[in-house]
């Protein structure tokens, strides 16, 4: 690694476990295969106590490209116990399968989970989180039929030269 | 409540954008903040996987929101010294104060710096870089308001620890 880099700050936020019911499994749009599915419950929690929950509605949605590219994009919002509001809408990346096996998983043939990656642009009601850019490192139990999106949420930032 | 998912960052490479000075401030009352376009007019990339020059076009179209937030929004292509083409789309955010402060870049008052938190999508159709079409990528960047700006950014790939 270059040893003159930036130097960073990376500090994990909090967590979420978000329950999820698939609305729909689409095997040829937009060249590829979506996966649409909405937020229902879950929990919002560090790593010493739940902060707060997952507010129902919103969206998760998938698209495997038949080039391979996993995209993701979403809108989930979270309420914290102190009555903060914490909309998250994200973009991001999985790295799911060969090119070869996604005909496979558009006949429905194949489910397994999936790591994702997304950053979002935070907006809150709390003045310092609604500054905030964060990256969600997480697991999707599966990829064709989701069921649980389970997520760490970090905030990030480039320190001072 | 259960443990951290493991993930490590991967460093990829970093890029110093040089900036065309004449940086374009718009007032979009729409927004309630401004935006502010700058154009990129080359700069080098170099680092442990990517190695090239960022090619003479494409620029910021960040937005400066009333809560001090400017969001930045840039499309920037890599020329990779073996000769692929990247192309590197990215959004990020940094924090420059209060409502005072958008005031003054209003009037072209820039702080000495803005640091960036950055998301990367990066795509290409070269084979021997296929593998960023799938990378999940952050950055994290410095712009300095010198003469010349100063641009540089150090690009990391977030995995799964496996």
């Amino acid at each position: 690694m270059a040893n003159d880099l930036n130097k960073t700050r990376i500090d994990h936020l909090f967590s979420a476990d978000i329950d999820l019911e698939c609305w729909g499994f689409y095997p040829s749009v937009g060249g590829g295969v979506r996966v649409n599915s909405v937020p229902k419950s879950g929990e919002v929690f560090t790593q010493t106590e739940i902060i707060g929950e997952v507010v129902p509605g919103g969206e998760v949605t998938q698209l495997l490209r038949y080039n391979g590219v996993f995209e993701l994009d979403g809108r989930i919002t979270l309420k914290l116990n102190d009555g903060t509001l914490v909309y998250v809408p994200y973009t991001g990346k999985a790295d799911f399968c060969t090119v070869d096996e996604i005909k496979e998983f558009a006949a429905g043939n194949i489910e397994k989970g999936v790591d994702v990656y997304f950053a979002s642009p935070i907006e809150s009601t709390d003045p310092k989180l609604d500054k905030m850019f964060v990256f969600a490192v997480g697991k999707l139990d599966n990829a064709k039929k989701p069921g649980k999106l389970m997520l760490d949420i970090y905030e990030y930032e480039c320190l001072p030269l | 409540m259960r443990d951290l998912i493991p993930y490590e960052l991967e460093y990829l490479f970093s890029y110093a954008a040089d900036c065309d000075p004449n940086f374009e401030v718009y007032d979009p009352s729409i927004f309630g903040g401004f935006r502010l376009t700058g154009y990129i007019v080359g700069g080098w990339v170099k680092g442990d996987k990517i190695n090239g020059k960022l090619k003479p076009f494409g620029g910021d179209w960040c937005h400066g929101t009333p809560n001090g937030t400017q969001n930045v929004n840039v499309r920037a292509t890599i020329e990779t010294d073996d000769g692929a083409k990247i192309y590197m789309p990215y959004q990020g955010r940094n924090d420059i104060g209060g409502y005072e402060d958008v005031l003054k870049y209003k009037k072209f008052i820039f702080p000495e710096q803005v640091r960036n938190a950055i998301h990367y999508q990066l795509e290409t159709d070269d084979p021997r870089y296929e593998w960023l079409n799938h990378t999940f990528c952050i950055g994290f960047g410095v712009a300095k308001f010198t003469d010349p700006v100063v641009v540089r950014y150090d690009v990391y790939a977030v995995r799964t620890k496996k």
